[in-house]
């Protein structure tokens, strides 16, 4: 369902069993922008993650700092000197406890993409993200809360999706791990993360384009 | 708003009629959905919709207060709702929503605070009620009040027990979860006050922007009224009052009866072919 | 289909959400249908939020009064843009519109680049005839998508030919999202608010709603 007051908005579940964590995310922009944040030569982003349960912590920091690093570079700020594009990243259900953060990382990033292409801000392009957890050394997809419990790292993968003159190529924008792991399995999650990016990449690019469908619906 | 726009308003309802088509007494349908955990609800009156999550923690109670448990509501707007709310400032309305939620639920003793007493002065539940905004359209009071009530109903928190020195809190399959201990549920309605005597109840956003004056009545099924505000310099009857009070009332009926409806519904479906709690009790 | 970061072949001008980096490929930038004519190839979109572009017709608001501008808001919350007092028909330095916020106009978009404050007008300048333009009195104003609002103006609408074979009522449309619509009693002009926003979801099936 749309949020009819943002110019742009996207849900993203996802998880386990397909919908554990539910995470909403509202864009506005370009909007006016308060002189103490105008920057001269291009768009102010603000970005602000809100927690299902209390106030943002140092986890919400952190989450935001993520986001933002994989949003920056994708938006063409340069595009919109002088406005604001404000994001707002709402947490509906986690669907991980709180010493984890790779769903709602993981979603806020794929939220947000989706709701600034639907926004119709300047993307250079997309943005995926993944999760992956190494359980008693397999590596898994989309780990459900069991698996979270007793894996020895977590691991979101971001990659940008980049059109080449032949073939989609993935470039790596983030990879946030938790825990211990050795190289070789590091080298191993970003390889089982990449094809896992191009089925997600599908299912994003099919959503996008259902929903501009819907949006010219009026000819 | 422009000022086409504000006399067009204005002379709609000098015509008795709204933008919305609704009639000048006609409240918005309410729409409620719980969501897959305890606690979680979602709000939606025509185009303003919210979510309330309700949670619990065991903590320490205040000192001077040692016989009960802590419940706080927290009702921040981010300008997901509309870019008119700022993120991380409060605006006069937000805090009268925040004030108004406050006196309504929990000044009320809407929920009761000393069954969440755990061990006197030492430990007790903290329950907390997130309401988080996702648009907005007028009417983030009442739907906030109706929100976090039906959220504290259909919460569920974990069971403990004392043994010895130590508190044990149960998961979910060792034991049932327990609902909290609601006393009554108030529910707010909200008239907006226009020139020429003109009032309208559960005001959209062009009509709230419009209005001169604002009144709040909470009120529970039992007729208790919980709470009134009445804002703006606009004289009322104390016939006008009664009859709004009146109209509160049907309301807050309506609107109880809806949300134990939904509540059974949504038991009915969680514990279809669900046996698992009456087992974890079998086995002591 | 078009989705941002896909490569576009294009011998024409690219338009509107294709951008051509120096010494790099044109790329895709909005998610769209894409469009293409004989001289330009661009993005078609329905999003909401309007940034200005030469020569559109908008619909504003008056924001602020200032000496010898203007300040116009062309919609809630964006940058505001700039109209001179004597940018209306038959203006000037002792004559000119007494106009105050809140009040609605119509106009064009006369200068518009990113880095300098966009201008508009109320009266076609090469002529000096109002060309239409100038305050809109009375009526309602109603948000629309900016696709939509452009297919309403460029092309016209099933659903506008149906309301105008059944009331008489008056229109501006803007390429800023924003219609004015004017009919003979607030009940008309409400029920007409209502099948142009009904069209921008059903389609030309809207055209059965019109009474």
């Amino acid at each position: 369902m749309p949020l009819h007051n943002s110019d742009g908005s996207a849900e993203w579940i996802a998880g386990h069993n397909g919908g554990d964590t539910r995470i909403i995310c509202s864009v506005n922009g370009p909007i006016e922008v308060k002189t103490r944040d105008e920057l001269p030569t291009m768009a102010t982003l603000e970005l602000v993650v809100r927690p299902v349960v209390g106030l943002p912590t140092i986890r919400e920091t952190l989450l935001q700092d993520c986001t933002y690093g994989c949003l920056r570079s994708i938006v063409l700020r340069t595009q919109l000197p002088r406005s604001l594009i404000q994001i707002v990243v709402q947490v509906l259900d986690a669907g991980e406890p709180v010493e984890y953060t790779v769903y709602e990382l993981v979603g806020a990033i794929n939220s947000s993409v989706l709701a600034l292409a639907n926004a119709g801000i300047p993307l250079s392009g997309l943005v995926v993200a993944v999760c992956l957890a190494i359980v008693e050394g397999e590596i898994v997809l989309n780990p459900g809360v069991d698996q979270l419990k007793k894996s020895q790292s977590t691991h979101a993968v971001a990659y940008k999706v980049d059109n080449g003159p032949e073939e989609v190529r993935f470039r790596l924008v983030m990879c946030e791990s938790t825990g211990l792991f050795t190289q070789n399995e590091l080298l191993q999650v970003l390889e089982t993360a990449e094809d896992a990016a191009r089925e997600e990449n599908k299912k994003m690019r099919s959503m996008i384009e259902q929903q501009v469908a819907e949006s010219l619906a009026f000819a | 708003m422009s000022s086409i726009e504000q006399a067009f308003v204005q002379s709609l309802l000098e015509d008795q009629k709204r933008v919305s088509g609704r009639r000048l007494n006609e409240a918005r349908k309410l729409e409620l959905a719980f969501g897959g955990s305890y606690g979680h609800v979602e709000v939606k009156m025509g185009r303003t919709r919210l979510v309330a999550q309700v949670s619990s923690q065991v903590a320490k109670p205040r000192d001077d207060r040692p016989f009960e448990g802590l419940f706080l509501i927290t009702t921040d707007v981010s300008s997901m709702a509309s870019p008119r709310f700022e993120n991380g400032r409060q605006t006069v309305d937000e805090l009268m929503v925040t004030r108004l939620i406050e006196k309504a639920i929990r000044r009320s003793n809407a929920l009761d605070l000393e069954s969440l007493c755990i061990v006197a002065g030492q430990s007790c539940w903290m329950v907390r009620a997130d309401v988080h905004y996702l648009e907005y359209d007028g009417g983030f009071i009442d739907a906030s009040c109706i929100a976090v009530i039906a959220a504290l109903l259909h919460f569920r928190r974990p069971d403990t027990s004392i043994d010895g020195s130590r508190t044990i809190v149960h998961t979910l399959d060792e034991r049932p979860p327990v609902p909290l201990s609601v006393l009554h549920v108030p529910i707010c309605v909200s008239w907006s006050f226009f020139d020429n005597d003109i009032i309208v109840v559960d005001a959209d956003e062009a009509e709230q922007d419009l209005r001169i004056g604002s009144m709040t009545i909470t009120i529970n099924k039992d007729r208790d009224i919980c709470q009134f505000t009445k804002a703006g310099k606009i004289p009322l009857s104390s016939q006008q009052i009664i009859e709004c009070c009146e109209q509160a009332h049907g309301r807050a009926r309506e609107i109880t009866d809806l949300i134990h409806e939904k509540l059974k519904q949504d038991f009915e479906k969680r514990n279809r072919g669900n046996m698992g709690f009456d087992l974890a009790e079998n086995d002591r | 289909m078009l989705l941002p970061g896909d490569k576009i072949v294009a011998e024409q001008r690219l338009g509107p959400g294709i951008i051509a980096p120096p010494l790099e490929e044109p790329r895709v930038v909005l998610a769209g249908e894409d469009s293409w004519s004989d001289k330009v190839v661009f993005i078609n979109t329905n999003t909401k939020r309007y940034t200005p572009a030469n020569r559109d017709y908008v619909v504003g608001v008056i924001s602020q009064r200032l000496a010898d501008v203007y300040r116009v808001r062309l919609q809630e919350y964006s940058k505001p843009v700039r109209l001179s007092h004597l940018a209306f028909q038959g203006a000037t330095k002792k004559n000119k519109p007494n106009l105050n916020a809140g009040d609605v106009v119509y106009g064009r978009i006369t200068h518009c680049d990113k880095d300098t404050e966009v201008e508009m007008e109320c009266v076609d300048s090469s002529s000096g005839k109002a060309m239409g333009f100038g305050q809109l009195k009375e009526g309602s104003i109603i948000s629309v998508g900016l696709g939509y609002a452009r297919k309403l103006l460029f092309d016209g609408h099933p659903v506008l030919d149906a309301i105008g074979a059944k009331h008489q009522y008056e229109l501006a449309i803007g390429m800023n999202g924003r219609i004015w619509v004017k009919a003979n009693d607030d009940k008309t002009t409400l029920a007409i608010r209502n099948w142009i926003k009904e069209a921008e979801t059903k389609g030309a099936q809207a055209v059965n709603l019109v009474k």
